[in-house]
């Protein structure tokens, strides 16, 4: 759950990279909703890890590991995708193109190689986040309440 | 605009009925807020519609040059531009009591298609000036820079409005049912959900 909205909301830190100063109609009409929608998806991202740590129910390995995998899935995802397949826009105009697009996919594939080390990382530690639980079972969710008055 | 949100914060409505002599006047402002038509305006896409295709109506047909020759048409412009902002960021946050409160979901969404249409016409603004003006280059720019990164804040500022709300919303909706949970007496056969021991 924490790792959800941080790839949410942290990945969408990466967005600012979709402009195309395009003046296409169609290319006007989805920058402006992207646009709009990745303030909306911060601020809500923001929301929603303040409700987790209200609840206590935040998992800060978890949400790291989120955190990279967004980033790096949505850079390697930009770079391949949209920049190639799509051909919507580049890196770099007028220059050799090549090597912009080599960093720029690299360093996609680096974050994600890290937000994946983090997340094994994470889930072999989650068995001991509580010396009771048995292995492989999650930490306690809310709405959860103490049994005792 | 950043006034509207400033003003709406403020909850006019419920300042004006505390303020209000408690007869007549009071009555007259919640009758005028509950009724029919008030309760169609502040719809949030209605109000979206209003405010920002107003401002297509302005930038992109001959309006804004009419209003640099005619002073009533110019007036008017203003005071429509003030009144729909207040409507729509009225709509938005719906922080005054109204009859009817449109869910998150509805305002949301308005807020996302407003603000994309608010950046979108900025961005047009900025390679193409409206009908039948002779601003520069450069001040088209700078102008519609201002109103791109300008709504940006607006629109951050009432997203944040909208998320404040949901966080204290869900936060008393937790506190009740928590209060609700502790409330029967623990028995032996205490559903499992409470009795779990963490």
């Amino acid at each position: 759950m924490a790792a959800l909205d941080e790839i949410v909301f942290h990945q969408i830190l990466a967005w600012h990279h979709f402009y195309d100063r395009s003046t296409r109609a169609v290319g006007l009409l989805s920058d402006g909703l992207l646009h709009t929608a990745e303030l909306l998806g911060l601020v809500a991202g923001f929301v929603l890890y303040a409700d987790l740590r209200r609840h206590h129910t935040l998992a800060p390995p978890q949400a790291w590991a989120g955190l990279f995998l967004g980033l790096g899935a949505f850079q390697l995802f930009d770079g391949i995708v949209d920049h190639k397949l799509l051909r919507i826009h580049q890196v770099r105009y007028g220059v050799d193109i090549l090597p912009y697009d080599l960093a720029w996919n690299g360093a996609g594939l680096v974050l994600l190689t890290v937000g994946a080390a983090l997340a094994v990382r994470a889930d072999a530690q989650r068995p001991r986040c509580c010396s009771r639980c048995p292995a492989g079972r999650s930490p306690p969710t809310w709405p959860s309440t103490s049994s005792s008055p | 605009m950043i006034a509207p949100l400033l003003l709406v914060l403020a909850r006019p409505l419920t300042l004006a009925q505390r303020a209000l002599p408690p007869q007549s006047a009071r009555r007259v402002l919640l009758a005028l807020a509950h009724s029919r038509p008030v309760t169609w305006l502040v719809f949030p896409p209605l109000a979206a519609l209003l405010d920002i295709g107003g401002l297509w109506l302005l930038y992109r047909t001959p309006l804004l040059a009419a209003t640099h020759h005619q002073p009533l048409i110019h007036a008017a412009v203003q005071v429509h531009v003030v009144l729909a902002g207040l409507l729509f960021t009225f709509a938005i946050c719906q922080l005054d009591p109204l009859r009817h409160r449109w869910n998150l979901a509805w305002r949301g969404l308005t807020l996302l298609a407003a603000g994309a249409g608010h950046a979108i016409l900025a961005k047009t603004l900025y390679v193409a000036r409206p009908p039948a003006t002779t601003y520069s280059a450069v001040d088209l720019h700078t102008g519609a820079q201002l109103m791109y990164y300008g709504g940006d804040l607006v629109e951050i500022a009432l997203a944040a409005v909208l998320a404040v709300q949901w966080y204290l919303a869900t936060g008393r909706a937790h506190a009740r049912l928590q209060r609700r949970q502790r409330r029967p007496p623990l028995t032996a056969d205490s559903p499992p959900h409470t009795s779990r021991d963490f």
